[in-house]
């Protein structure tokens, strides 16, 4: 009797075992997405392609773009996902380095209908949509804390150095937010130089209360009060905002921004099916649903943006250098660190 | 015997060391040495030490109180003091430090609402506070099946010699208590170790090893940084465990005699009294506000800024059933089978072939040294493609949770066998008992608690788990917290937060179904 009990413990394992080694195909007709974008919007395009294809969308969504490139890497050997969609190209271009993603130029893309800067001329990446960094204000704490001591509501990247937002910031650290990094570089190249830049950035650190880990942490601490200003995304801040959180935003001029990308795994199930979706999200109207409901910049010039929005023509962005961004993050976060990082305390 | 052995060994090797051989082969010998170049590193290695020992210790302080007041039989609210002691388990760990900074924050309800305080909980005082919170139950369960297990008659013996309850509980209480207290330090410090949820949240700048090996993963996709920083950790895990088995292992600690009465534990002391339940209702008040706050944040429209009560968010998580489904359906699967390995490992490692027994233990430990963020990524790339295809399945998800969940099942259930004595073995030997007699009939009986312990704890690690699922779910298994994950990187922290409060409400009903199975002591036992 008891014997069976431990026979059972077996046999559990064994199954386990058995059911495990059978490979975990997906339905023929289907392809699989790791999505670092919003679920609604993410649902919006779903229903959408899914009747105009016949195919069925299975996606795993983590707004947590990294994670979803390290999974497409540690599954290289078998991969599972056919798409790896949003977060920046500058997560999507290690992938594209390294081999693990598949060219494709999608007809849109010769349309004349999306700029060049989006277009990836090897074709490994696909820029599909655009967002600037934005300041986010907490307004009550803004009139109880800043207004008083002379500071000035925040309009430009400047006016957080008033000492009135000492210490009072949220900023992201460049070390682990890539965000926080295109913040580094923005402020290099609106310096004009690398030591100019790293000046600013000393002066702009008084006023950093926290530089958060994470992407999504800045919100949540403007939003709570423990920080009356911010800098993050303008799609985040937006979507907030919207969602009735009690949150400002200020794009301010000369600020830097990210490209968001989507790109095909190479050896994934349904490589066909994936330059389908390709060419779907780079088409009029899925570019209209990721400008309305995810709260972006569509890449198309021909799709309206949100009324909202002001328009991608009057943003001045700064002139971003991508390419020497990508080369020297490692080298200009490590300097960070040396005189800012670890300076505190 | 020799089968059994060489089973788990294999299977250990198979689904512990292999996963992690993989990942440390990932970085290479310059990843290594890159960390001298990292100031940030190297201070992520001393943060880590320092609040790796500052917690440690106030959880197995705050956790061995716990287990004193629950293994008394006279305590007023030892059915509340129970809950509380339980209760941090049971919620992703971000939840828990996300109540801590609404209500305890700059703006939070009870430090700037109710005091007009202007505190800072960012940085490592708030994660102390709130490792010390989620650990103590580990502690608390570890340390009080240890205290229940001391028969009752030998402190009574002692206080019948003339003893005083101070000179009963130092020359009695406490030496037999010491191997509870060791492998409860032990697990803790390498849960502290290991933990990334509360230094996510909390941490602010405070750099942690867990953390900075999830952060390259996330903020820059650099697995091999972080390969390299999770490896870091194995160093000082691998130190613990030795220093356990130098301090626990020598002695013998025998009272489960196989003969005589155990007794009825006297009335408690007057001032003891009074200490255990002050000090319990405390923290108890502290774990309630904590959870308060989640419940709060489910039915009020924005966090922390517009209390303004809705089921909006309700009506949100209602949608994600399936998830929830699928975590329990995972978390009972990985449950069973941590209990059973468990099991089997400490019967095996008990002691017999000394060197072999240390080093299938070192191997049933030593998952728990491995951050999740780790054995997720080793498990993926051990076993996306052949000989074992595991990826894409559920039973990845299983398997890693079960072996990850392993070094608290074994230590239980190992703790427990140091205390029965083997001359009940060898009597069933000399019967003719073949081993796995031995461990049904006698073994089985005496420690089915232990291996409930075993399995409820994997259960609730399970169903909380994130640092693992994360990188395991597929597209059609997505479990609840990858889902509320979903949520808060949304900032729909509503959302999460009534998800997690449907999450906790499962699992309090599992485990109250348990309870009505077992018997209300099933976690003391």
């Amino acid at each position: 009797m008891r014997v069976l009990w431990t026979i059972s413990i077996v046999s559990v394992l064994v199954i386990c075992l058995v059911l495990g080694a059978g490979p975990g195909t997906a339905a023929p007709n289907a392809i699989v997405i790791y999505s670092g974008m919003d679920e609604y919007t993410m649902n919006v395009l779903t229903k959408a392609f899914e009747p105009m294809t016949g195919m069925k969308v299975e996606s795993l969504i983590l707004a947590a773009a990294g994670t979803m490139a390290s999974r497409v890497r540690s599954e290289a050997s078998a991969p599972r996902a056919d798409i790896f969609l949003g977060g920046s190209v500058e997560i999507h271009e290690p992938l594209a380095r390294d081999g693990l993603l598949v060219p494709y130029h999608a007809p849109e893309e010769a349309s004349g209908k999306i700029p060049s800067e989006y277009i990836d001329p090897r074709g490994l990446w696909h820029g599909f949509y655009a967002g600037p960094l934005v300041i986010i204000v907490n307004r009550r704490l803004y009139e109880q804390e800043i207004k008083p001591r002379g500071g000035p509501y925040p309009q430009t990247w400047d006016d957080l150095l008033h000492p009135a937002y000492a210490g009072k910031v949220a900023a992201w650290n460049p070390a682990t937010v890539g965000g926080g990094y295109i913040f580094l570089a923005t402020q290099i190249f609106r310096a004009g130089s690398e030591d100019k830049g790293f000046e600013w950035l000393k002066r702009f650190d008084a006023s950093v209360r926290v530089y958060g880990a994470t992407g999504p942490s800045t919100i949540p601490l403007v939003v709570r009060g423990e920080a009356v200003a911010g800098v993050a995304w303008l799609d985040d801040s937006a979507e907030a905002k919207d969602n009735g959180q009690p949150l400002e935003y200020v794009i301010p001029p000369d600020t830097g921004g990210e490209i968001g990308g989507i790109s095909i795994v190479k050896g994934g199930p349904n490589t066909d099916g994936a330059k389908r979706f390709v060419d779907f999200v780079l088409l009029k109207g899925a570019q209209d649903a990721i400008a309305r409901f995810g709260f972006k910049y569509p890449v198309r010039t021909d799709v309206p943006i949100r009324s909202d929005f002001p328009a991608l023509s009057s943003l001045k962005f700064v002139k971003y250098d991508r390419p020497f961004a990508l080369q020297n993050r490692d080298r200009l976060t490590k300097k960070w660190d040396e005189l800012i990082g670890s300076q505190r305390r | 015997m020799f089968m059994g052995a060489w089973g788990t060994a294999l299977l250990i090797a198979l689904f512990v060391l292999y996963p992690v051989f993989r990942v440390l082969a990932y970085p290479s010998a310059t990843d290594f040495l890159a960390v001298l170049d990292h100031p940030r590193w190297l201070r992520a290695i001393v943060n880590t030490l320092v609040m790796t020992t500052l917690s440690t210790v106030t959880a197995c302080l705050l956790g061995f109180v716990f287990a004193l007041a629950l293994t008394r039989p006279d305590l007023p609210g030892k059915g509340l003091f129970r809950t509380i002691s339980i209760l941090p388990l049971f919620s992703p760990p971000f939840a828990v430090a996300f109540s801590y900074l609404l209500l305890f924050g700059r703006l939070g309800l009870i430090t700037h609402t109710v005091f007009h305080l202007r505190v800072d909980i960012l940085g490592w005082r708030g994660l102390w506070l709130s490792q010390t919170i989620s650990f103590f139950p580990i502690a608390t369960l570890a340390i009080s099946r240890v205290l229940e297990n001391i028969p009752p008659s030998i402190e009574f013996v002692a206080r019948n010699l003339g003893a005083d309850e101070v000179s009963v509980f130092r020359t009695v209480t406490a030496p037999l208590a010491r191997p509870g207290v060791a492998a409860a330090m032990l697990l803790v410090a390498l849960y502290v170790l290991a933990d990334f949820g509360n230094p996510l949240v909390i941490g602010g700048d405070f750099p942690i090893l867990a953390t900075e090996a999830w952060y390259q993963i996330e903020g820059w996709a650099d697995q091999r940084a972080a390969a390299m920083l999770a490896s870091l950790l194995l160093l000082p895990a691998a130190l613990l465990f030795l220093l356990e088995r130098r301090w626990v292992g020598r002695r013998l600690y025998t009272t489960i005699l196989g003969r005589g009465a155990r007794g009825e534990r006297g009335p408690t002391p007057r001032g003891l009294r009074v200490f255990l339940v002050a000090f319990c209702s405390l923290v108890a008040i502290f774990v309630g506000l904590i959870y308060a706050g989640i419940v709060i944040g489910s039915l009020t429209r924005v966090w922390g800024a517009d209390w303004h009560p809705t089921l909006r968010h309700w009506a949100e998580a209602v949608k994600r059933w399936p998830h929830v489904q699928n975590s329990l359906v995972v978390s009972g699967g990985a449950g069973v089978m941590a209990a059973c390995l468990g099991f089997v490992t400490a019967y095996v490692a008990r002691g017999r072939a000394v060197a072999g027994g240390a080093i299938l233990g070192a191997g049933a430990v030593m998952p728990a040294a491995i951050p999740g963020v780790f054995l997720g990524i080793g498990y993926l790339l051990a076993f996306n493609g052949p000989p074992i295809p595991l990826a894409g399945t559920i039973w990845i998800l299983i398997l890693a949770l079960s072996f990850w969940n392993l070094p608290f099942a074994y230590k239980t259930t190992a703790a427990g066998f140091r205390q029965i004595d083997r001359a009940l073995e060898e009597a069933a030997s000399n019967l003719g008992a073949s081993w796995l007699r031995v461990l049904t009939d006698v073994y089985l009986p005496l420690l089915k608690r232990t291996a409930w312990v075993a399995f409820i704890a994997t259960f609730v690690n399970s169903v909380t788990n994130l640092s693992i699922t994360m990188f395991l779910v597929t597209a059609r298994d997505v479990v609840a917290t990858v889902s509320i994950l979903a949520l808060v990187s949304d900032n729909r922290l509503g959302a999460g937060a009534a998800l997690t409060t449907l999450l906790l409400a499962l699992t309090f009903a599992a485990l109250a179904l348990s309870f009505r199975w077992m018997g209300p002591d099933v976690l003391v036992a």
